[in-house]
Formats: structure tokens, C-alpha cells, sequence
């Protein structure tokens, strides 16, 4: 899914848009009771593991696309160029909605630490390109903060590397580091999506997996709101000292859809949108939204539902206004804030999940 | 000698409140006297620190003095001579902040760029020069105590701590280097990942351990470790006459009545390390989770929201008995008296018979108070 394509469904697709009449599919039908097990189902087998599988999709041609930039004519340098960096956009923007909610084998791996590393290290990058890893036994040995999609993106777009140099080589190393960690994760997600999750002897994992899931859907909504909108902001200053915020993809351009990303997948697994059918228990996810109704909780549903929606439409007005609009990020992060608070004292706890991202978890 | 006591004592007690080091000759409050806490909070998912104040007594509330919105939770907080409040943010923290309450002037950001993240805790040195973070690297997990320079928060030296997740630390000045004062650092020993928040993982390798670090240096003095190795030691307090450390624990066992019933409390007398037990079924009721702690003439005290109680011991680590508070967590101590502060209502004189209430004014009405308070003197 193209940067544009996913601002433009953001825009396109608000939860609470007033002019809607549509009526929820869950107000004209019955919402059946979905149990933990529907729950995992859903999460690992509809909504991370389609994920996992565009991200190896996407990370199986960033490589190709880096090795033609390498390989490619002088003439030909601007273009292939420009094919890497759009793989890199595909790339990056499918992990950004698999890592939304790091559950399973995004935590297991550390592949948020493996791939994902920021802030990346120029020093180390050109110390590593030096030394010229081949293969993945060397790549082990470079730092996590010169590889991965930040490190690639300094290569891309910070440095654009040259065919035929050693910096390009480099790159390639790293786009296929990036592939070996992306067929790593869609294996390890379809291998989970098979657990018989309401088999006896996975009650335990079960608990602990739901568990997960919903301390990382907090953990997600707090990532997005703090470290990538607003520390960023407040890390900057203001007044003459200042400098510009280090959103997230900034040497790329591509922060407003990193966001967007980020919000789609939290979204996804947050509330229903209005048009979508209400889901089938085991065949399709159960957004918390709907987990909610079929346990009866109908007013905390519709308040999920609402806080989502006001995530929307701020989402939305950053999206069409752009980072320089320092009002509208900072409407979009007390809107999260305000999601996180209600998913950490209402929703949780409806949940009967202990919530180990807490305020009331101590230290 | 007479004043060295009195600074030995002044320092100990002071570190004991999870804080740091203040300049000594300390007032000490009369009955009826305002009595001013560093605080941080949260409220409607909003977080804070601050000066909370309230006067000796029974029924005076407990109020809130000054404050400063921060970005995430904050959790280590300790008072500079010149009225400095330095806090972190809890772990896995992006933020540290000097704040001067009450003067007027913007608080003083320091915002990690990600290569380390601050793990809560902050101590400052006698004189106020310098300040001493642990904190933990993104990439490896390894601890760290940063040294920094309290005017401009620039890192000075950086020192391993021997371990993961360390946590409190606090000053040892009984001269266990040749004459000068350590550094005692908790390591709490609980693998997490920094890049998904708070997730525990492989609780299995757990490594809790106490280490004495050089405080010039940094050099490795010493390194202690409880038998059980799901025992993460966190919380620090010198008993009043600095010759006892107590240590707040926080069980991390797979089985849950194991972990409920774990003790809550380690002593360290300078070469070991040994846990204090409440008796059953006492112990069961205190659910593993020591969450601050202090030190009084009449005893530890380590408080454990989980149980909504205070866990009393003697200083020989003989167990006293339990002060009901629901959601007590911070803990301080002034003119050998203990305070504690819960959800609606604190405490004066806690470990006393009678412990006498505060009830929390407005602006404190639904917050909850974050693990650790520092007495503010004069």
C-alpha cells in the first residue's frame, strides 16, 4: 500500500464522519459472544498474519530493487533509484502496520530492535560499509543501529548511494537483512495462526497471548502518541533555540504516512467501521470495539468506538495539514492520550487484563 | 564526630527516602509545622510532579503546592540545595527534568535520543554538582549509571552497572573505599525490551543483584545476590543509623502462590544480603510487590499497594505487623516519623497506633500518587 493510498483511506474511511447514516452492521444483526479463543483467532490469523505476509512480500522486492540500483548504469541511476526507494516506501509501511501492535513474534524476535532501530547511527553505517558484511553469519556482527529500515533510509535518501559503490553494496546487505527478519516473522505468525488456542493445554498461552495483545495495543496507542508526535515535538523546543522535530521517516518525507500506518492498524483492531459486517467468531477479527459488545458492554463500546473516531478525524486534519501544522499533531496526541486512558481504566479492566504498560503498574 | 554522626545520619536517612542527598543541618518539623513533599502523580491520565503540602496534625489535607505536567509518567524525583527538583520518567524513560516550583522559570528538558533510556531513578551528590541516573542501553539491555552535570544535565562519565534493569541507587558513606562514599545500585534484573515498552521476557534469566561501585570511578566494589533469583531488588533505604540497607522487592515468579506469598523485604549489611519474611498468612497478603521504602527508629517500612498496606518490620527485620492504606505506595520520613501516602488519604506517624490521617484536597481528588516522595527541608 502506497503513502498516498493510506492517507488517502484515512481521510476516506473516518469512523464517526457526521454525515453518515449508515447503521452498524452490529445494530441491524445480533452480536454473537466471541471468548478468547475467537479473539486470538482473530488477531493472529486475520489481522498480524495478512500483515506479516505483505511485509515479506514487500521486504522479497525491496532486495531485487536495491541490487538493480547497484547494478544499474550511470543513465540508468536516477530510476532505479527511484524503484528502491519506492520499495523501501512499500516496505517500510507494512512493517509499520505489522509493528502497530507488536504481539508474538515481533516481541519474541525483537524485531522491532533488529529492523527498526532509531535513532540510526551515521558513523557506525560508514564503519559497516567499510568493513562490507556479506551474508547473514557477518551481518550479525554490525549494531542494530547501522542496519535495518532507518539505516536503509539514510542510504536511500540522507546519502543516496551510488551503482557499483561500496555504499550500495552495503544497502543491499542490508534490504536482504531486512528480508531474511520479514520471512523470519511470516513463518513464526503462520506457524501461531495454527494454534488450537482453545486446546486445553493452551489455556495458559492463552491468557498470557490476550494479555499481550492488549498491553501491546496500549503500548502501540502510547509509541505513536509520545515517541513518534509529540516527544518529538516537545524534543525540538520552541522559540529561538529551536530545531525541527525528528518525526519518524523525516529524511524520507514519508512521516505522514508512517503515522497513518501506524493509526490504520491500531484502528483496525480498535472499533468497527461503520460499513464492515459484523465479524463471524474464528473467521475474521473481532476489533476490541465488537469483543466488547458481544460481552454485553455496550456503553464502553460506543465509548471505544468514539475516542477511536475522535483519533480520526485529528488523524485526518495532520494528514491534509501536513507537520508543519504543530496544532493539529498536538490535538491528534491528546486524542490518543485520551484513547490510552480509556483502554487503560475502562477497557482492560472489562477485559479482566492486567495492564503491565500501566499507570497502576508500579515500578 | 558529633557532626559527623549527625551528617552521616542527616545523609543516610535522606538517601533512605528514595531520593537523594541534601545539604545536612535539615530543620525537623514540629507537630502543626507545614510539612512540603516532592510528589509525582497522575490524574486522568494526565501525569505530573510536584509539591504536595499540608500541615502536622490530623485532618489537614494533603494539597498540592506546585506542579508541572510531564509528558509520561515521571518516578524518581530528588531535591537539589538550591530547591531544584530533578524527576525521571519511569522506565523505559525518554525524559529527565530540572524544575525549580514555585520560581517562575521553564523547567530545564533533557530528552534521550534513543541510544539509552532512563530507568526512574536520579540521586545527586553532596553537593549538588552532579547527578547520577541508571539507565539502560537500547541496543544491549546493559545498565548503566550516567553522570552528569546537575547545571547543564551533560553526560560526564558512564558506568556499567554489572547487571540489567538497574534501579534505585543510593549513597553509602560508611567509607567502604578507603574512607570515601560508594554507590549502591540495585539491579533489578528484569529482561525487558525497550523497543515494546515494559514486556517482560524470559523471566527465566532473571539477575537481580546489589553492586558497591566506586563513586569516582565507577570501578566494581562488590556484588550481592538472594538465593532466589526471581527477587528483583528495586527500592533502597538506610536504616537511621546507616548501618543496615533495606531493600523493597518485587517477586517475578511464574507461579502465582509463589509470587504472592514472596517476601517483600532484603536487608544488607554491608557484606550480605538476606530476606526478611512477614509470617503466613500474612505474607500471602502482600502479593510479592514492595513498591518504596524507608526507615524510622521504629522500624522498616515497605509499602505494598497491592495489598493496601504498609508491611512493618523492626530493624533486626523482625516482622511488626501491617498499617491498612489502600493504594499506599510513596513513603517518607521526617523527625523519625513516617509518612505514607495512599489513594484519598495519607498518613502521619503511620507506624504508630495511631497514625493520623490526611485526606487529600481538590486538586488531588482521583490522582494516583506515583511510588516515591522526597521531604522537602527548611
Amino acid at each position: 500500500m502506497t503513502m498516498r493510498t493510506l492517507a488517502a483511506l484515512l481521510l476516506a474511511l473516518p469512523l464517526a464522519a457526521p454525515a453518515q447514516t449508515a447503521t452498524p452492521a452490529w445494530q441491524r444483526n445480533a452480536v454473537p459472544f466471541y471468548d478468547t479463543v475467537h479473539a486470538l483467532q482473530g488477531i493472529y490469523g486475520h489481522w498480524a498474519l495478512p500483515r506479516a505476509q505483505d511485509f515479506d512480500h514487500s521486504a522479497r522486492a525491496l532486495a531485487p530493487a536495491v541490487a538493480a540500483l547497484c547494478e544499474a548504469p550511470a543513465a540508468g541511476g536516477k530510476a532505479a533509484l527511484e524503484s528502491a526507494r519506492t520499495a523501501w516506501q512499500a516496505t517500510t509501511r507494512a512493517w509499520e502496520q505489522l509493528a502497530a501492535v507488536s504481539v508474538g513474534p515481533v516481541i519474541a524476535r525483537r524485531s522491532q530492535r533488529a529492523i527498526d532501530f532509531t535513532p540510526t547511527r551515521p558513523a557506525l553505517i560508514e564503519k559497516a560499509i567499510a568493513a562490507q558484511p556479506q551474508g547473514a553469519k557477518a551481518f550479525e556482527r554490525i549494531g542494530t543501529p547501522a542496519k535495518g529500515l532507518p539505516a536503509l533510509e539514510w542510504l536511500l535518501w540522507t546519502r543516496p548511494v551510488q551503482p557499483g559503490s561500496p555504499a550500495c553494496s552495503y544497502a543491499h546487505e542490508v534490504a536482504q537483512d531486512v528480508a531474511r527478519e520479514s520471512a523470519a516473522l511470516e513463518k513464526a505468525f503462520a506457524d501461531a495462526s495454527g494454534t488450537d488456542w482453545g486446546a486445553e493445554d493452551e489455556q495458559e498461552q492463552s491468557t498470557q497471548a490476550i494479555s499481550e495483545f492488549v498491553n501491546q495495543w496500549v503500548g502501540g496507542i502510547e509509541r505513536l502518541r509520545w515517541v513518534q508526535m509529540e516527544k518529538p515535538l516537545h524534543a525540538a523546543g520552541s522559540g529561538s533555540g529551536s530545531r525541527a522535530p525528528d518525526y519518524p521517516r523525516t529524511a524520507s518525507g514519508n512521516t505522514l504516512a508512517a503515522w497513518a500506518a501506524s493509526w490504520a492498524a491500531l484502528r483496525n483492531v480498535t472499533a468497527l467501521p461503520a460499513n464492515a459486517a459484523t465479524p463471524t467468531p474464528g473467521e475474521a477479527l473481532v476489533p476490541l470495539e465488537m469483543y466488547l459488545r458481544g460481552k454485553g458492554l455496550n456503553p464502553l463500546a460506543d465509548k471505544l468506538h468514539q475516542a477511536a473516531g475522535k483519533v480520526d478525524a485529528s488523524m485526518a486534519q495532520v494528514q491534509k495539514s501536513g507537520v508543519q501544522n504543530k496544532a493539529a499533531i498536538q490535538q491528534t496526541a491528546k486524542d490518543l492520550a485520551a484513547l490510552k486512558y480509556l483502554a487503560e481504566s475502562e477497557v482492560a479492566p472489562a477485559l479482566q487484563v492486567s495492564i503491565g504498560f500501566s499507570d497502576a503498574d508500579g515500578d | 564526630m558529633a557532626t559527623d554522626l549527625h551528617r552521616r545520619h542527616a545523609l543516610a536517612a535522606l538517601a533512605g527516602l528514595g531520593a537523594c542527598v541534601l545539604a545536612p543541618g535539615a530543620a525537623f518539623a514540629s507537630p502543626g509545622e507545614r510539612m512540603h513533599l516532592a510528589a509525582a502523580w497522575e490524574h486522568q491520565g494526565s501525569f505530573h510532579i510536584g509539591v504536595l503540602s499540608t500541615h502536622g496534625g490530623a485532618g489537614q489535607a494533603l494539597q498540592v503546592h506546585a506542579a508541572l505536567e510531564v509528558p509520561t509518567r515521571a518516578h524518581g524525583l530528588c531535591v537539589l540545595p538550591d530547591g531544584s527538583v530533578i524527576a525521571t520518567a519511569r522506565r523505559p524513560g525518554d525524559w529527565l527534568v530540572r524544575w525549580r516550583p514555585g520560581a517562575g522559570g521553564k523547567p530545564q528538558w533533557l530528552w534521550q535520543d534513543g541510544e539509552r533510556s532512563f530507568n526512574g531513578h536520579v540521586l545527586a551528590s553532596a553537593d549538588g554538582q552532579r547527578l547520577y541516573t541508571t539507565e539502560t542501553d537500547a541496543e544491549t539491555g546493559a545498565s548503566w549509571v550516567v553522570v552528569r552535570d546537575a547545571r547543564t544535565l551533560a553526560t560526564t562519565a558512564v558506568w556499567p552497572t554489572h547487571g540489567i534493569d538497574a534501579h534505585e541507587l543510593v549513597w553509602d558513606t560508611r567509607g567502604n573505599s578507603g574512607g570515601a562514599p560508594t554507590l549502591i545500585v540495585a539491579n533489578g534484573g528484569v529482561p525487558t525490551a525497550p523497543e515494546t515498552g515494559r514486556v517482560k521476557r524470559n523471566l527465566a534469566a532473571m539477575d537481580s543483584s546489589l553492586v558497591r561501585l566506586d563513586a569516582h570511578t565507577g570501578r566494581l566494589l562488590g556484588q550481592w545476590r538472594l538465593p532466589d533469583p526471581r527477587l528483583s531488588l528495586r527500592h533502597l533505604a538506610w536504616s537511621p543509623d546507616g548501618t543496615l540497607l533495606g531493600i523493597a522487592l518485587q517477586a517475578e515468579h511464574d507461579d502465582a502462590a509463589i509470587k504472592n506469598a514472596a517476601p517483600v523485604l532484603a536487608l544488607f549489611d554491608g557484606t550480605a544480603l538476606r530476606v526478611a519474611a512477614a509470617p503466613e498468612p500474612v505474607a500471602q497478603r502482600l502479593r510479592g510487590y514492595g513498591g518504596s521504602m524507608a526507615a524510622t527508629p521504629t522500624g522498616w517500612a515497605v509499602s505494598c499497594p497491592r495489598a493496601h498496606s504498609i508491611a512493618t518490620f523492626s530493624l533486626q527485620g523482625d516482622w511488626q505487623g501491617l498499617v491498612p492504606l489502600p493504594e499506599v505506595c510513596p513513603l517518607a520520613v521526617r523527625s523519625d516519623a513516617l509518612w505514607a501516602g495512599g489513594l484519598a488519604s495519607s498518613l502521619q506517624n503511620a507506624q504508630a497506633a495511631a497514625p493520623l490521617a490526611h485526606p487529600h484536597g481538590a486538586g488531588l481528588q482521583g490522582a494516583r500518587l506515583d511510588n516515591h516522595w522526597v521531604v522537602l527541608q527548611g
